[in-house]
C-alpha cells in the first residue's frame, strides 16, 4: 500500500499522473485536442488564434530581468506560457500567480520580474520620452507618425488599463451616468463599445482632471442644463431615467447616476461642498432618534443622502425645492432635531470655550483646532455650512435676523465692506455664493464679554456699515 | 485645451512671423508660416529652428516654441524638446517685452505642456507665475483652470478647489472648471464622509472611507494625517506611526507635514524613543519656529534628559510647576 501511494506520489510530481483540470475564464469549455492535437504536453501556438496586437508583452526575447522560477522560459525565452496558465491554478486574463497574497493587483504581478519602479513608468507621461508609445500601440512606426499617420492600436484597452487602474476596487465609473447618451465623435471599441478611451484621452490634458475628453465633458456640462426644480413636463428628465411624468409612479421613478442621490445632487450643484455629512448611515442613536420620529428617508442603502432633507415637491405634482420640516420664515430646526440631541447642543458653549483659552471648542465648528500662525479661517474647515453652524443653537431668529440671511449684497456694499475691512483690520466674510450669512457680522471667536452680540463691530457701527441714514 | 490647431492658429493670427522676419530669416520664416497653414507642425519646427539658427531672437524662439507645442499635441513626441524651447523663452521676459506681447503666454504654455507631461509641480508653479505677473490676462480663467488641474494632479485638492473657483469668478459659464469642481467635490466627498464617521465615533468606517480615498489619491495630505489620528485613537500606535511616516514620504504641504511630524513625536515619545521624538519636534519648529507647545515638548524631554544625567539631589522637593507659555487663543489668526 506504502509503495502504491509513492508511485503515485512520484507520477504526481513528475507530472504524468493527474492531468490538469480544464481551462478556466476565455478557455472555458475548449477541448483538449483544441490546444494539444498530439494528446501530450506539447500544444499548439497561441498566435494561431490570438494576434500578435493583442499582446501587451513581448515574446521570444530573452529577458532582460530575473524571472521568478514561477514563470517558465521556453528555450530560455520570453513565451506565453511564461506568465499565462490556461488551467487552474490562474488568474484573470488566465495569468500565473494572481491569486497569491501580495499580489492582487495587476501591476503587482508585473512587479514580479520589473520590480516595482515599473511604477513610475508612466505612458501617459510624455516626459517618460517615445518609448512609452509602444504600451498602447501595437506599431510605433515614428517616421509615419511625423508624416501624419496613426500608430495602430492594440485592441484589449480595458487589459491595458487594467494593469494599472484597478477598476474594480476603484468602483469606477462611481460617477458616470450611464443613461447619458454619449456623442457620436468619441472613439469606440470594438462593435461600438464604450471602452476607457472612449471618455479618457490616455494622452493627457491640460485642461480636464482624469484625462477626460473636451467632447465628452462639454457634452456632460451641456446636459446638467435641464432644471429639475421647475414645474414642467421636461423637467423630469433631468432626474429619472424614465423621462416624462406618465412613466414615472410613487413605486417605480428610478433615479440616474444608478439611483445614487447624491452623484445626481453633485452633477449640477458642482459648486457646493456638502454643507451637512452625507454618503454614511446614521450612527446608531441619531438612527433610533430618526426611527421614533420619522420624517426623513434615507437611501435604500440606509445612508444620509440629499434628499433626505431636502425635497423637490414631486408629490405634490408642482416641483420645487423645498426642506422638509422646515420653516424658512422663522428659520425653526425641527428638522435637525429628527437626528440631533437638541438638549446636547445646548449644554455646549463653544464661544466660552474659546474665550477659556483651551482649543476644545474649536471642533464644535471646525474639524480640527487650528495649527496656530500656520492657519487662517479660510483654510480650515467647517463641520458645515456656517449658517448651519450657528443655527445649532441659535434658531428660531428674528424677523430683522431672517430678512438678512441669504441676501446677497450689491457691488457698492461689497465694496464698502472690503474697504472698511481693509481700513479697520478686520473682515466680513460672505458665504460660499457670495451673500450674507451669519458670520458677515458676527464673531464667534469674540468674547462674549465683549459685546452680547458678538458683532465685529460696535452694534450701530457694523449696521450702519450697510444702512447708510 | 490648448490643441495643436489652435496653437498654430494663435502664430498665424498674431501676426507672430512678421514680427519675426524683421529679426532676420526671412524666408526660413516664410516657409515655417506656409508650413502652419497646410498644418505640417513637422515642417513649421524645421523652418523655425532654420529661422533661429541664422538670426536669433526672442520672437522666433518663441515661433519655435509654438511649432514644437503644435508638434507635441499632433504626434505626442517633441516633449522634452518644447519644454526647453518654451523654457528659453520664458528666460528671455523681462520688462523689455511689452505688456500686449503673447511672448508672455509662454509661461501659461509651458506650464500646460508640463501638465500634460506629468509634471505637476512644475506646471502649477509656471502657470501660478503667470497668473501673478498678469492677474487681469484675457487668458486668466483657462489658467486658473490649468492650474487647478495641477493641483488636483499632486493631491491638492484643497488648493484645486480655489483654483476652479478663482476660474468660475472669472467666468461663471467656464465649461472645464464646473466639471473640474465637480471632480474634485466627489473625491472630497469621500473625506467628508470619513470626517462625519469619526464625529460619530465610527473610527472602523473612518478608516475604510480613508483607506479608500488613499488608494485613489495617496499623496491626499489631510487623509494621512487623519488615518494617524484615528490609529492612534484605536490604540494602533505601531501603525499609527508608520502611516505618520508613509505620509510625511509623500506629503509636501507645510500644515500637514507640521502636524505628521507632531503626531509622530508624540508616538515616539509615548514608546520611549525620546530622541526620535526630538527630531520630529525639532523638525515641526523648522516649518513653525514660533509653535509654543511643540517648543515645551522638547524642553521637557531635555529636562527628563537633563535629569536622568545629573546625581540624585537628596534635598530636592517636588518639582516647580513649568512655566511654559501657551499661546493664547485670541492670538490665533482667525
Amino acid at each position: 500500500m506504502r509503495l502504491a501511494l509513492a508511485v503515485i506520489l512520484s507520477l504526481a510530481a513528475a507530472g504524468v499522473w493527474a492531468a490538469p483540470e480544464a481551462p478556466v475564464g476565455a478557455h472555458r469549455g475548449l477541448e483538449c485536442a483544441a490546444c494539444h492535437p498530439g494528446g501530450g504536453r506539447e500544444h499548439r501556438p497561441c498566435r494561431e488564434c490570438h494576434d500578435s496586437s493583442a499582446n501587451l508583452h513581448p515574446v521570444g526575447d530573452a529577458p532582460r530581468f530575473p524571472v521568478p522560477e514561477a514563470f517558465p522560459l521556453v528555450g530560455g525565452l520570453l513565451a506565453c506560457e511564461t506568465c499565462h496558465r490556461l488551467h487552474p491554478p490562474t488568474g484573470i486574463h488566465a495569468l500565473r500567480g494572481l491569486e497569491r497574497p501580495g499580489v492582487e493587483e495587476l501591476r503587482r504581478f508585473c512587479f514580479a520580474c520589473h520590480g516595482s519602479a515599473l511604477a513610475a513608468q508612466d505612458p501617459h507621461r510624455a516626459q517618460a520620452g517615445s518609448n512609452r508609445c509602444s504600451y498602447c500601440h501595437s506599431s510605433v512606426d515614428v517616421a509615419a507618425v511625423l508624416a501624419g499617420g496613426a500608430p495602430r492600436t492594440r485592441e484589449v484597452t480595458r487589459e491595458l488599463c487594467e494593469v494599472c487602474h484597478d477598476m474594480a476596487s476603484r468602483d469606477h465609473p462611481r460617477n458616470v451616468d450611464p443613461v447619458l447618451e454619449l456623442p457620436e465623435g468619441l472613439p469606440r471599441g470594438p462593435e461600438g463599445a464604450v471602452t476607457c478611451v472612449t471618455c479618457h484621452d490616455p494622452h493627457g490634458s491640460s485642461e480636464y482632471t482624469h484625462y477626460i475628453r473636451e467632447e465628452y465633458a462639454r457634452h456632460f456640462e451641456r446636459n446638467v442644463e435641464a432644471n429639475p426644480h421647475r414645474d414642467e413636463r421636461s423637467a423630469c428628465r433631468a432626474c429619472h431615467v424614465r423621462r416624462t411624468p406618465e412613466e414615472l409612479t410613487r413605486e417605480d421613478h428610478e433615479l440616474r447616476f444608478q439611483g445614487d442621490a447624491m452623484l445626481l445632487c453633485i452633477s449640477c450643484h458642482a459648486r457646493a461642498r456638502s454643507h451637512h455629512p452625507v454618503g454614511m448611515p446614521l450612527p446608531e442613536a441619531m438612527g433610533a432618534r430618526l426611527a421614533e420620529r420619522g420624517g426623513l428617508p434615507l437611501d435604500r442603502n440606509g445612508r444620509l443622502v440629499c434628499t433626505s432633507c431636502h425635497t423637490n415637491s414631486c408629490a405634490s405634482g408642482q416641483q420645487r425645492m423645498a426642506l422638509r420640516h422646515y420653516d424658512p420664515r422663522r428659520m425653526d430646526l425641527s428638522l435637525c432635531w429628527k437626528c440631533h440631541p437638541k438638549e446636547e447642543f445646548a449644554q455646549i458653549d463653544p464661544h466660552r470655550k474659546v474665550v477659556d483659552d483651551s482649543t476644545d471648542g474649536c471642533v464644535f465648528c471646525h474639524d480640527r483646532a487650528p495649527v496656530k500662525g500656520l492657519e487662517k479661517a479660510e483654510d480650515l474647515y467647517f463641520v458645515s455650512q456656517v449658517k448651519m453652524i450657528c443655527l445649532r443653537c441659535h434658531e428660531n431668529l428674528s424677523d430683522s435676523d431672517v430678512s438678512h440671511m441669504g441676501k446677497t449684497p450689491s457691488p457698492e456694499v461689497v465694496e464698502r465692506l472690503q474697504r472698511f475691512a481693509a481700513e479697520r483690520g478686520t473682515e466680513f466674510p460672505l458665504d460660499r455664493e457670495g451673500r450674507f450669512t451669519c458670520t458677515t457680522c458676527h464673531n464667534a471667536h469674540f468674547s462674549a464679554k465683549d459685546d452680547r452680540h458678538k458683532t465685529r463691530l460696535p452694534t450701530r457701527e457694523m449696521c450702519g456699515l450697510c444702512h447708510r441714514r | 485645451m490648448v490643441s495643436a490647431a489652435r496653437v498654430f492658429a494663435l502664430v498665424a493670427l498674431l501676426g507672430l512671423v512678421p514680427v519675426g522676419a524683421r529679426a532676420g530669416g526671412g524666408a526660413a520664416l516664410e516657409r515655417g508660416r506656409a508650413a502652419i497653414r497646410a498644418g505640417d507642425a513637422i515642417g513649421a519646427v524645421r523652418a523655425f529652428a532654420a529661422a533661429l539658427a541664422e538670426a536669433p531672437s526672442p520672437a522666433t524662439h518663441f515661433l519655435l516654441a509654438q511649432a514644437y507645442h503644435g508638434a507635441f499635441l499632433k504626434t505626442g513626441l517633441y516633449y522634452r524638446e518644447t519644454v526647453e524651447a518654451y523654457e528659453a523663452v520664458v528666460e528671455t521676459l523681462g520688462d523689455g517685452v511689452p505688456p500686449g506681447s503673447p511672448r508672455h503666454l509662454a509661461r501659461l504654455f509651458l506650464g500646460q505642456v508640463l501638465l500634460r507631461g506629468g509634471e505637476g509641480s512644475r506646471a502649477a508653479e509656471q502657470v501660478r507665475a503667470f497668473l501673478a505677473a498678469h492677474p487681469g490676462h484675457y487668458a486668466r480663467e483657462e489658467a486658473w483652470n490649468s492650474l487647478g488641474v495641477a493641483l488636483y494632479d499632486e493631491n491638492d485638492y484643497e488648493g484645486a478647489v480655489k483654483a476652479f473657483e478663482q476660474a468660475l469668478r472669472g467666468d461663471p459659464t467656464h465649461g472645464p472648471a464646473r466639471f473640474n469642481l465637480r471632480s474634485v467635490f466627489t473625491r472630497l466627498s469621500l473625506f467628508d464622509q470619513a470626517m462625519a464617521n469619526r464625529r460619530a465615533g465610527r473610527l472602523d468606517l473612518t478608516l475604510t472611507d480613508l483607506d479608500q480615498l488613499l488608494r485613489l489619491a495617496p499623496r491626499f495630505g489631510p487623509a494621512h494625517l487623519q488615518r494617524g489620528l484615528v490609529l492612534t485613537e484605536l490604540g494602533r500606535v505601531a501603525e499609527a506611526e508608520a502611516q505618520a511616516g508613509s505620509g510625511l514620504d509623500l506629503v509636501k504641504d507645510p500644515r500637514v507635514r507640521f502636524a505628521l511630524h507632531d503626531l509622530r513625536g508624540d508616538l515616539r515619545s509615548r514608546r520611549g524613543d525620546e530622541e526620535g521624538a526630538l527630531e520630529d519636534y525639532r523638525r515641526c519648529l523648522r516649518i513653525f519656529p514660533g509653535y509654543v507647545q511643540v517648543a515645551d515638548k522638547i524642553d521637557g524631554i531635555e529636562k527628563r534628559a537633563a535629569e536622568a544625567a545629573a546625581p540624585p539631589d537628596p534635598g530636592e522637593g517636588e518639582a516647580a510647576p513649568s512655566a511654559g507659555v501657551q499661546t493664547p487663543v485670541s492670538q490665533f489668526p482667525l
